[in-house]
């Protein structure tokens, strides 16, 4: 059975919809991306998973049961890291473990401490004292120490710099492999997501555009560098086969979902000379970028 | 869990709690000195005489001190967790979400109810070599209906805080108006039969509507 089962998810705010019949499933121990655009329904979907959101339409399942009726033993299966590392502010790094700790009976002191030692923070240091920095490794340590099988992360990266970006992402990645944790994560941060997830799930406009392995998303689109046998303007427009393109003089860089032999045939039809064509390394935001368009 | 809930809320309100309960104490001192001063200067038995005339009470200064620190309460409750939406947080927690709204709720309305039983203590304690038992009855019955207002007057501030659209804000802030309209009642003793079942009813109303946003703010009926 699928840790979340997702099913024609549909829902509108006012009429306006922003999840049209999405479905999806994360199997235990795979860790799912969700990507997409601002406005694309991450943060809806979140909510939905969350139960803080009743959908339109669709079945939403985690371990079993309804999202908007997951009972408590459920939920103290569960670990869900808010949008900002939403924390109690007026709370010291002391007392949010004390409270957190006193609903999950697994927790687990150790990880807590540890996570929060290497900050150098001390027990007595209030959570809005803290930089942003400082507490999204709260907000982190707070959530593996609860030892959840499942772990939801809405856009984890949000206003966090790119030391505390890769600490957040190593420590996430080091600690699920360890005990296997099934993860649900989202961030505008792309390359990020490339280091960790397993699964990719792209959002645009509502709709789910990909649903796959990232060994497949990344397989679905290349990067190509087109050598111009004389400097050219090439109208991007009459390159129909190209999701993206970027000229520099005489090169141009293309995104396409075709491979190099009908790219080549593709020039050609377009009477457009080339010297040379060769498929350059892509990164998942590029690809990301080609399949869902720059704006 | 129940314990969770409540350290949460202690940690929030322990130094309103404390300051609270000061003001309280300073002002039934403060209302002691008063009766002191008018019996030294008009002599214990036409201080009385002149209470019992106007049918009037010495303490009634003192009683919108209730219903304020009860709105009060509410805010330094409930501000925290509606900024940048924590009420989430405490709502994901693993327990029953309406186990944990009336635990939210049933620690604030415990607070005032100790707060103002403390400073009835001190009132008692203080008030005893000057009035008499029946005197000290009619004040409590007083006291009881005021603490009623004032467990509504909390409520109601909750209320306005989790609700989450704007003319529910504005139909509860109406409410607060004219439910704080007792403050304006000549507190005269025999009013106040009537107005305690009253209040008591106003009291379980509330409690229960606002379970009803808090579970309804968790399970989706209003977006986020």
């Amino acid at each position: 059975m699928a840790v979340i089962d997702v099913h024609n998810l549909s829902h509108a705010y006012n009429k306006k919809p922003v999840l049209k019949n999405v479905c999806f499933s994360v199997e235990k121990g795979r860790i799912l991306g969700i990507i997409g655009k601002n406005g694309a329904g991450k943060s809806t979907t979140i909510n939905v998973l969350n139960g803080f959101l009743f959908p339109n339409s669709g079945s939403v399942k985690v371990f079993g049961e309804n999202s908007n009726e997951l009972t408590a033993d459920t939920r103290r299966r569960i670990g869900v890291l808010f949008e900002g590392h939403l924390l109690h502010n007026y709370m010291t790094l002391k007392e949010v473990a004390n409270y957190t700790k006193s609903f999950f009976p697994q927790w687990d002191d150790e990880t807590y401490n540890k996570l929060t030692l290497r900050l150098k923070l001390l027990d007595k240091q209030k959570i809005s004292t803290l930089s942003c920095g400082q507490r999204s490794q709260v907000a982190l340590a707070l959530l593996l120490a609860q030892r959840a099988e499942l772990l939801i992360l809405d856009d984890f990266s949000m206003g966090l710099d790119p030391g505390y970006r890769r600490l957040f992402v190593e420590t996430l990645k080091s600690y699920v492999q360890y005990h296997n944790t099934t993860v649900l994560i989202t961030s505008h941060i792309i390359q990020d997501l490339e280091y960790l997830v397993d699964d990719i799930l792209l959002l645009n406009k509502g709709e789910a555009l990909f649903n796959g392995t990232l060994t497949s998303f990344m397989q679905s689109i290349a990067r190509y560098k087109v050598l111009l046998v004389e400097p050219q303007v090439v109208n991007p427009e009459v390159l129909w086969f190209a999701n993206d393109v970027f000229q520099v003089e005489n090169e141009l860089f293309i995104l396409s979902r075709l491979a190099l032999n009908e790219l080549l045939g593709a020039f050609a039809a377009l009477n457009i000379q080339v010297t040379q064509i060769k498929s350059i390394p892509m990164s998942l935001e590029d690809a990301f970028i080609g399949l869902t368009g720059k704006f | 869990m129940l314990k969770g809930v409540f350290y949460k809320e202690y940690i929030k309100t322990r130094r309103t709690l404390l300051w609270m309960l000061l003001v309280l104490i300073g002002a039934t001192f403060a209302l002691f000195l008063f009766v002191n001063h008018e019996i030294e200067v008009k002599q214990v038995s036409f201080f009385w005489f002149q209470q019992m005339v106007s049918n009037n009470l010495f303490f009634v200064w003192m009683l919108p001190v209730f219903p304020l620190m009860a709105a009060i309460f509410g805010v330094v409750q409930f501000l925290p967790e509606t900024i940048g939406r924590r009420f989430r947080l405490s709502l994901f927690m693993p327990e029953n979400e309406l186990v944990i709204s009336f635990s939210m709720l049933g620690f604030g309305l415990l607070a005032l109810t100790l707060l103002f039983t403390l400073q009835f203590v001190v009132f008692a304690v203080l008030f005893s070599g000057i009035i008499t038992l029946i005197w000290l009855l009619a004040a409590a019955k007083v006291f009881v209906c005021f603490w009623l207002f004032s467990f509504a007057t909390y409520l109601l501030i909750v209320l306005i805080f989790i609700a989450q659209k704007t003319t529910y804000r504005m139909v509860l802030a109406v409410t607060a108006l004219v439910q704080s309209s007792i403050l304006f009642i000549k507190p005269q003793l025999n009013i106040f039969d009537c107005l305690i079942p009253y209040a008591a009813i106003l009291v379980m109303l509330l409690f229960f509507s606002t379970s009803f946003f808090i579970h309804h703010y968790k399970t989706g009926s209003y977006e986020l």
